[in-house]
């Protein structure tokens, strides 16, 4: 099925300010869309982007500018937007949300290739990277490259392991030579030596030093308590000392004896503080119950008291170092019963040495059996503790030797245990690795290549279309036989060469013109665009070359109607009138071509087009038209004239005047084509309609496929009224005046 | 939506994945599903390992346990 664009409707988007339909000629395959500069040919090209292909268009190349921003038309926002595009009785609808577009359809939307200026630009002229995202739609290979940047990910990752399971064997081999140099070098070698070591069995050993670990624990708690016991002895030696230095001061003190001053300190103060805090005034000694003057009292108790300082002070030491014993003996108590359980601890876990072989413990548990006997006193049971530590510290330097000793066969065991382990192991594990570190790098190199030689195939498969279509631009030029490669070294990178003056594989931008720049790059483009189901696809050229002369755009011309048929439609714009004009004139097979022209852009009235009609058409509507415009139709007519005889005289090369400034006359070209007339017969087959008439098509066509005419009557008729062009149609004359309307 | 069977990509998938069988670098029966993860572009490190790992065991008369590390 043919999918071909029937109508865009455009709302709010880019230049259509206004809502814009633009329709095409279902029935024909092409579409010349005529526009001078800024009237919107790019907008229609940028609608059919958005739908078909979810792209900005042309603003996606264009720095400065923002899809959500100067997607919309100037005074719209991103809301407003909207564009339909019909196809083949589907519909289309994009729209904008923010910067994203979304694209609402049935099914999806036809294949459609649009090649614009600047990526034609980016296609000859940039960097070999550029060159490459220029024709990337095409040779568009994502999925496969992003699993080979995978792999190359995973064989670099994989190199890494088995680099570090070959250092870590290394490593390990090292450590394990060094334990057996260091051991005198025993047996045959090192390997042999570290699997016999490794093979040993070192459980008893490490239950011995588990054992001598706790002794040694027990031992040195043992120890710390008798330190903190003999500090709290001294302690509470000296607080002694002190409470029987004050008692003996308060015995030796002159007059009343201290005791009797003190007590008698203790009833004046009680005295004092009896009357201040009665309530009712004290009028009489509550002890004896004689009468008193409570403040006269007062006074003489305070009085007294001042005379007792002495005693007072006295008194107060005498209080604290009696409470200051009292702490220290608590102390002293606590640090004696921690010692005592430290011990009875120490003689509890030597007891288990029965099951070991250690002669240096010489500790005789049974002579400390007292320690736990409940009817032995403290004093004994201090006794025998202080000559547990004294046993303690005669032995434990001996033990923490042989802990020494043996926590030193088993790191080394453990040693050498752990690097043979590893030796064994890591070498398994890295010839594992090995093995699928050679089938990762051999699976790369094979995708690596395939995909440089599958898209280096699709660039050969293509060159010589490419190269074809250019001849048919360029015919007997001696230059083309253009190729691109694909840089194995780099990543998404072509290079080009062609052919100048002989020279191959020179870089076509140091030797070509602009102009034929430019038809190359059209040409490796639209090779390309064939591949795959060119007969599925909607082709959009948005004003291309600009550069073209008339001679190369006459041939750019015809090789797009013969191109046109490969493709399901092909929509041209372009601001050359000369284009248009070719086809107007029919100086190009029209038949198969829908011409628009677009209007004068403004913002008030947005994108406008309407239908561009054929001269021929023109001229037939003239004559029809009433009142008969007979100025109008003798002008159209010689213009007609013209251009058939001119296109005649180029094509079949008849002497007549060319001038650089076009100015020759009608009768200048009619008496060129005399003699062409004279030879040639025209004839008019339905197979040749949409054709252009060459002299090599004509005698490949059938011959009862022609309805034979004789131009030379016909161009006898004209050349006798081709004053009429002149005298009605572009002067004033009284000959003029006296012709027919028929 | 799935990849149409004439795209580069796939075109190009199934020249590797034939390649990478005939080598015996992957396992036939994983075919298919090699060609989709290629070509859908997520073939990541891990799964390459995988497939490639699982064909050297197999024809060391192994079986792929999914780990890395083969420890008897």
């Amino acid at each position: 099925m043919a999918n071909l664009i029937k109508k865009i409707e455009m709302d709010n988007f880019r230049g259509a300010s206004r809502p814009s339909v633009i329709e095409f000629d279902p029935t024909k395959n092409t579409v010349v869309i005529f526009g001078e500069n800024g009237r919107g040919k790019s907008t229609i090209v940028d609608a059919i982007d958005m739908v078909a292909n979810g792209m900005p268009g042309s603003l996606a190349n264009r720095s400065s500018t923002s899809t959500k921003q100067h997607l919309p038309s100037i005074e719209s926002n991103h809301q407003d937007l909207s564009v339909k595009l019909y196809i083949d009785g589907m519909e289309w609808e994009a729209s904008l949300d923010g910067s994203t577009i979304h694209v609402s359809g049935d099914s999806p939307c036809p294949t459609v290739h649009i090649l614009r200026r600047n990526q034609l630009l980016r296609l000859i002229e940039t960097q070999p990277a550029q060159r490459y995202e220029a024709l990337r739609r095409f040779v568009n290979v994502d999925g496969v490259e992003q699993s080979e940047q995978y792999l190359r990910d995973c064989v670099r990752e994989t190199n890494d392991e088995f680099t570090s399971l070959y250092r870590q064997v290394s490593d390990a081999k090292i450590e394990l030579e060094k334990l057996w140099k260091d051991e005198g070098s025993p047996g045959d070698s090192w390997i042999k030596w570290a699997h016999e070591k490794s093979q040993v069995d070192i459980s008893e050993t490490k239950t011995l030093a588990t054992y001598l670990t706790s002794v040694i624990d027990s031992f040195n708690t043992a120890i710390g308590s008798k330190d903190r016991f003999d500090t709290s002895f001294s302690d509470y030696q000296s607080k002694f000392a002190n409470l029987k230095a004050v008692e003996e001061e308060i015995k030796s003190s002159p007059g009343l004896s201290a005791e009797e001053a003190i007590n008698l300190l203790n009833i004046l103060q009680q005295t004092q503080t009896y009357i201040s805090e009665t309530k009712e005034p004290v009028t009489e000694c509550p002890v004896c119950e004689q009468p008193v003057v409570a403040d006269q009292l007062t006074d003489s108790i305070q009085k007294r008291l001042k005379n007792m300082t002495e005693v007072k002070e006295l008194d107060g030491r005498n209080k604290a170092a009696e409470k200051n014993l009292q702490g220290s003996q608590s102390t002293l108590s606590t640090h004696f019963n921690q010692l005592l359980r430290q011990s009875q601890n120490v003689i509890e876990t030597v007891s288990e040495k029965k099951s070991f072989d250690v002669p240096e413990l010489v500790i005789d548990v049974d002579k400390y059996a007292g320690l736990s006997n409940d009817d032995l006193d403290n004093k004994e049971k201090n006794r025998l503790c202080v000559d547990l530590v004294e046993k303690i510290n005669k032995c434990i330097n001996i033990l923490r030797t042989k802990h020494t000793e043996l926590q030193k066969d088993i790191n080394q065991h453990n040693a050498i245990k752990n690097h043979y382990d590893k030796v064994i192991r890591c070498a398994k594990s890295a010839a594992h690795v090995s093995k699928v570190l050679a089938a990762l790098q051999k699976a790369f190199n094979v995708i690596h290549s395939k995909r440089i030689d599958f898209t280096q195939g699709i660039l050969n498969e293509v060159a010589d279309e490419w190269n074809r279509l250019y001849r048919k631009i360029h015919p007997n030029e001696t230059l083309g036989n253009c190729t691109l490669s694909l840089d194995p070294n780099r990543r998404h990178s072509l290079h080009q060469g062609a052919e100048f003056e002989g020279h191959h594989g020179v870089p076509p931008q140091a030797y070509f013109s602009d102009s034929h720049l430019d038809t190359l790059g059209f040409c490796v483009w639209l090779s390309i665009a064939k591949r795959g189901t060119p007969q599925d696809t909607i082709i959009v050229l948005d004003d291309v070359f600009t550069s073209a002369d008339s001679v190369h755009l006459r041939n750019i011309v015809a090789l797009l109607t013969e191109e046109a048929e490969n493709f399901s439609q092909l929509v041209i714009t372009t601001h050359y009138r000369q284009w248009i004009d070719r086809y107007r004139y029919m100086q190009s097979a029209s038949g198969n071509v829908h011409l628009i022209e677009l209007h004068r852009w403004s913002l008030e009235k947005g994108v406008r087009a309407c239908n561009s009609k054929l001269v021929l058409e023109e001229l037939r509507e003239a004559l029809g038209k009433e009142p008969f415009d007979r100025q109008d139709v003798a002008s159209r007519a010689g213009i007609l004239l013209e251009s058939i005889l001119d296109t005649l005289a180029l094509q079949y090369l008849c002497r007549t005047r060319h001038t650089r400034n076009d100015d020759h006359t009608l009768i200048e070209l009619l008496n060129g084509c005399v003699k062409l007339f004279r030879k040639i017969q025209i004839g008019k087959s339905p197979h040749l309609v949409n054709i252009p008439l060459t002299k090599g098509q004509v005698r490949e066509a059938a011959e009862e496929d022609f309805t034979i005419t004789c131009p030379l009557d016909i161009f006898s008729k004209i050349q006798d009224s081709s004053f009429v062009r002149n005298q009605v149609g572009c002067h004033y004359n009284l000959s003029g005046m006296e012709i027919s309307d028929e | 939506m799935t990849e149409s069977n004439n795209t580069p990509n796939m075109e190009l998938g199934k020249v590797v994945v034939e390649t990478l069988v005939s080598q015996g670098l992957i396992a036939p029966e994983n075919q298919e599903n090699i060609l989709s993860t290629i070509c859908g572009g997520r073939m990541t490190a891990i799964n390459w390992k995988s497939f490639i790992e699982m064909k050297i065991l197999k024809d060391e008369g192994k079986v792929y346990d999914g780990k890395s590390d083969q420890e008897d």
